[in-house]
């Protein structure tokens, strides 16, 4: 089967493999070379992502446009409040600090702290897009 | 009052919003913040009834808009990011929000920074689709 | 997709502005349809026939 004739959740699995191959190893590998690898990764992401969107119909298309602009922003959102809660409320933020301060060894505790904040809008967004796009998928095949 | 216009809408909920932002700016502390929460309680509330004024037209711009320019603008972010990472960028910017906060850690601030920071370059990506999009269908 | 909807409009004397109200829309989306740089949604294709009183296919066809 040549590559143009994959299913388009073919190309979604393809575009996220090497994002999903480098989790395990962040903390061992050295700071620059999953620096380099995220950015091979988002490229390699569009590309591929790309690709799928080509493969798509115009109600799956629909689907993945809602999904992003109600799910995503619906989480970014949320996200907003979540990390204004934690600042209201004595020592919830403490974990979030002590996590983000286990990576800061070789970096700025603020430059640190500034990353780990946009992964984290970043997968916040695509959690919700995944989700949404969950319930547009389920609602079309009636369940 | 519901059968004002989509238009309406937006400008109630764009001077309602930095009204508030300016009474939580001026207010500060805990309490600034639970005005700071109003106002975009405020915003996401009247933003919504704005929508459903909107025609399909626009309705399309922004969904188009959002996905697109706001993707486009992520990625862009992203590729910012060694930029934005330099000190005499980070650290002015991690001060202002530690003072708006109250904060004592640099982490946190530095934390809250980096997530507007990523949704600012969406919106930043929204606004410029957003009027590409408008010009193209003239 | 093409589209006969500024002919049928200028027959009857409407401007944009008139047709917009008529259809609850904006100037600026009869002017995308008009030019046939935006489809309409199958709602508002049937809400258009029904204004200009003729069938869908009458008003719009493929490129």
């Amino acid at each position: 089967m040549t590559i143009s004739k994959l299913p388009p959740w073919a190309f979604t699995l393809i575009a996220l493999a090497p994002a999903l191959a480098l989790l395990p190893f962040t903390k061992v590998v050295p700071s620059e070379a999953v620096l380099l690898w995220s950015g091979l990764a988002v490229f390699w992401s569009v590309a591929f992502s790309c690709l799928g969107w080509r493969r798509l119909d115009e109600t799956g298309r629909a689907a993945h446009i809602s999904a992003w602009v109600w799910g995503g922003s619906s989480a970014l959102f949320a996200m907003l409040i979540v990390v204004g809660v934690m600042r209201t409320v004595p020592g919830a933020s403490q974990a979030l600090v002590d996590f983000i301060d286990g990576f800061s060894k070789k970096h700025p505790a603020g430059e640190t702290g500034f990353i780990f904040g946009v992964l984290a809008a970043a997968m916040v967004q695509a959690v919700g897009y995944f989700l949404a796009w969950l319930l547009c998928w389920g609602r079309r095949r009636g369940a | 009052m519901t059968r004002l216009s989509a238009r309406s809408w937006r400008i109630i909920a764009a001077l309602g919003f930095w009204v508030l932002i300016i009474a939580a700016w001026t207010v500060g502390g805990s309490p600034g913040l639970a005005i700071a929460y109003t106002a975009g309680a405020w915003l996401a509330a009247f933003s919504l009834q704005a929508w459903r004024r909107q025609d399909e037209f626009e309705k399309s711009a922004q969904k188009f808009s959002w996905m697109f320019g706001g993707l486009f603008g992520l990625l862009i972010s992203l590729a910012l990011l060694p930029v934005a990472t330099q000190p005499g960028v980070l650290s002015p910017l991690i001060g202002w929000v530690a003072n708006a906060l109250g904060s004592v850690d640099p982490v946190t601030p530095a934390f809250v920074l980096g997530a507007i920071y990523i949704a600012l370059g969406q919106l930043v990506g929204f606004s410029v689709c957003w009027v590409g999009w408008h010009i193209s269908k003239r | 997709m093409k589209n006969r909807i500024r002919v049928l409009r200028a027959e009857r004397g409407w401007t944009q502005a008139d047709l917009a109200k008529l259809l609850d829309v904006s100037r600026n989306s009869v002017n995308a349809i008009e030019n046939g740089k935006y489809d309409p949604s199958l709602p508002l294709a049937f809400s258009i026939a029904e204004i200009f009183k003729m069938r869908i296919e009458d008003i719009f066809q493929k490129d």
